[in-house]
């Protein structure tokens, strides 16, 4: 049976299917991230208006407290219980609701949220103890740390998995994120940050696929698959070019264990490396951006060096507008571009059908438009205000309640990591994909330290 | 009217199925994701492809349903 029929009818006519209706939009969790994202600003702008402290209260957090003893904490609980109560309620109603409606079992994900909603709390708590930082207790780091030992040597059943939804917290996160980013941040580091990412991006994926298939003698659809998942955005970007080149299961889950093992290591050494060698958050930010492999894992690194750096804000926003606007964006454009590859320079019969240049929307991170309407909105909204009014009446009463709500979703992320990943389900992987990966990483991660502590030092430095 | 993918059984499109048949997909990506779009696979061909007219191993899906999107 030759490839040459996958994508032909009886007649041998090619042909492709594409079914993009309005269903996307309750379908797929970077709407639902839109929707709850910008919901929660409007909120907090009408509750703002009106002089209300609801949301204040509601996004309680116990990681501020510095507490040095259990009793302070206990009383902080005893204190504010009924409030926790609600908004253990108001995030399961809104996640529970929109999981629903994407097809995730309410049964499943009510218990399995619940539980982790309990260890976030338990995890903020740590953090918040006042010795916490001499002990490099960032939130983010013991989130994974707990979450990897439970899931490697607990029993969690595997269904407890439709709670812990890692990329939908974070993109919720990243929505919430864009509502204290001001858009001429955007505007002014933008284009510098997709610069940079895209030299990352494109000298990454050329030595991932030149030393896959030259020096190793590996498939070009793995080559390819791998390429673009240590290059753009890890295994999203994999699953996207997969189906542009026709790839193997195999291909796409050698990707899923390489990516995972190498952010998982990233996520640790990267903020201690920025702390050794001194650098700033910006810049820290910056690198974590360019070597980091995915969002989620890329948001705990540069959260938790901006942490132990004191300008975790910094940080965050060096992150997004290297990772989210610097390269996330042009996934779509990846995967035009690899499936033109695929069916104008290699053997057309073997692949797919011919790209459209709808793929690029078909397949833009769709959350990213609510980072910047969130961006756009807020900036509009605040514009009004003096430096002075800005810092003693806005910031307190509308950013910092969305700020917490954001170091929830980011926390409920960061835990889902540890969580969700089981070494022993990760496919074993051969040496020379683990070696061409690797030499990618390493090209990547010392081409992005030079970028972000060199070459645009003083951008980042002055974020 | 012309068979396709998503009337087929061996054709996967379902986030869950997906997220199951590929271990560790949802530790930093996910099914239920935009970047997605209507990436599927093909357990017959063992391939991730989107939807396509029917090739010859095309098997009829029990139900007359048609997958959304």
């Amino acid at each position: 049976m030759g490839k040459s029929q996958d994508v032909r009818n009886e007649k041998g006519e090619p042909g492709a299917v594409r079914n993009k209706g309005w269903s996307e939009l309750y379908l797929k969790e970077d709407w639902w991230a839109i929707w709850i994202g910008m919901g929660l600003m409007v909120l907090a702008v009408v509750l703002y208006n009106s002089g209300s402290h609801f949301l204040s209260a509601l996004a309680i957090n116990p990681g501020g407290l510095k507490w040095s003893s259990f009793d302070q904490l206990a009383d902080h609980f005893a204190r504010n219980a009924g409030m926790y109560f609600l908004q253990f309620i108001f995030w399961m109603a809104i996640f529970g609701l929109s999981c629903r409606l994407m097809g995730i079992k309410l049964n499943e994900f009510a218990p399995s949220f619940l539980f982790l909603y309990v260890l976030s709390i338990a995890i903020f708590s740590v953090a918040g103890w006042v010795n916490a930082s001499k002990f490099n207790l960032e939130a983010p780091l013991v989130a994974l740390v707990v979450g990897l030992i439970i899931s490697n040597t607990g029993s969690l059943p595997k269904w407890m998995d439709s709670g812990f939804r890692v990329e939908y917290f974070v993109k919720l996160g990243i929505v919430l994120l864009g509502a204290t980013f001001p858009i001429t941040l955007v505007l002014t580091a933008g284009p510098i940050a997709i610069m940079q990412a895209t030299i990352i991006s494109l000298v990454t994926c050329l030595v991932i696929y030149f030393s896959a298939t030259r020096l190793f003698g590996l498939d070009r659809r793995l080559a390819a698959v791998i390429g673009v998942g240590g290059s753009v955005c890890g295994v999203s970007a994999s699953m996207a070019i997969a189906a542009s080149v026709g790839a193997k299961k195999d291909d796409l889950y050698t990707s899923v264990t390489l990516v995972v093992g190498w952010a998982l290591v990233m996520i640790v050494v990267l903020p201690f490396v920025s702390q050794a060698l001194g650098l700033s958050a910006g810049v820290a930010g910056a690198w974590i951006g360019t070597s980091e492999f995915a969002d989620a894992a890329g948001f705990a690194a540069a959260s938790a060096y901006g942490k132990m750096a004191g300008h975790e804000d910094t940080a965050i926003k060096a992150f997004t507008l290297m990772k989210v606007i610097g390269r996330d964006l042009w996934i779509g454009v990846w995967s035009i571009v690899w499936a033109l590859i695929a069916t104008m320079v290699w053997e057309k019969k073997e692949t797919g059908t011919a790209p459209s240049a709808r793929e690029f929307w078909w397949r833009f991170p769709k959350f990213v438009i609510g980072f910047f309407v969130a961006s756009m909105l807020m900036t509009w909204f605040t514009s009004g205000y003096t430096t002075d009014d800005f810092s003693k009446v806005v910031k307190p009463a509308l950013i910092m309640p969305l700020v917490s709500l954001r170091t929830w979703a980011f926390l409920f992320c960061f835990l889902s990591i540890g969580l969700t990943t089981r070494f022993r389900e990760l496919k074993p992987v051969g040496w020379k994909a683990f070696a061409a990966f690797t030499i990618g990483v390493a090209v990547n991660v010392v081409l992005g330290y030079y970028l972000s502590a060199h070459v645009f030092a003083e951008h980042w430095s002055n974020l | 009217m012309n068979t396709n993918c998503r009337q087929c059984e061996h054709f996967v499109f379902d986030p869950k199925e997906l997220e199951t048949i590929l271990p560790g997909l949802n530790i930093v990506s996910s099914a239920y994701g935009s970047v997605r779009a209507d990436t599927a696979y093909c357990k017959s061909k063992d391939i991730f492809l989107t939807p396509a007219l029917a090739c010859h191993a095309f098997k009829l899906l029990p139900s007359p349903t048609i997958r959304k999107n």
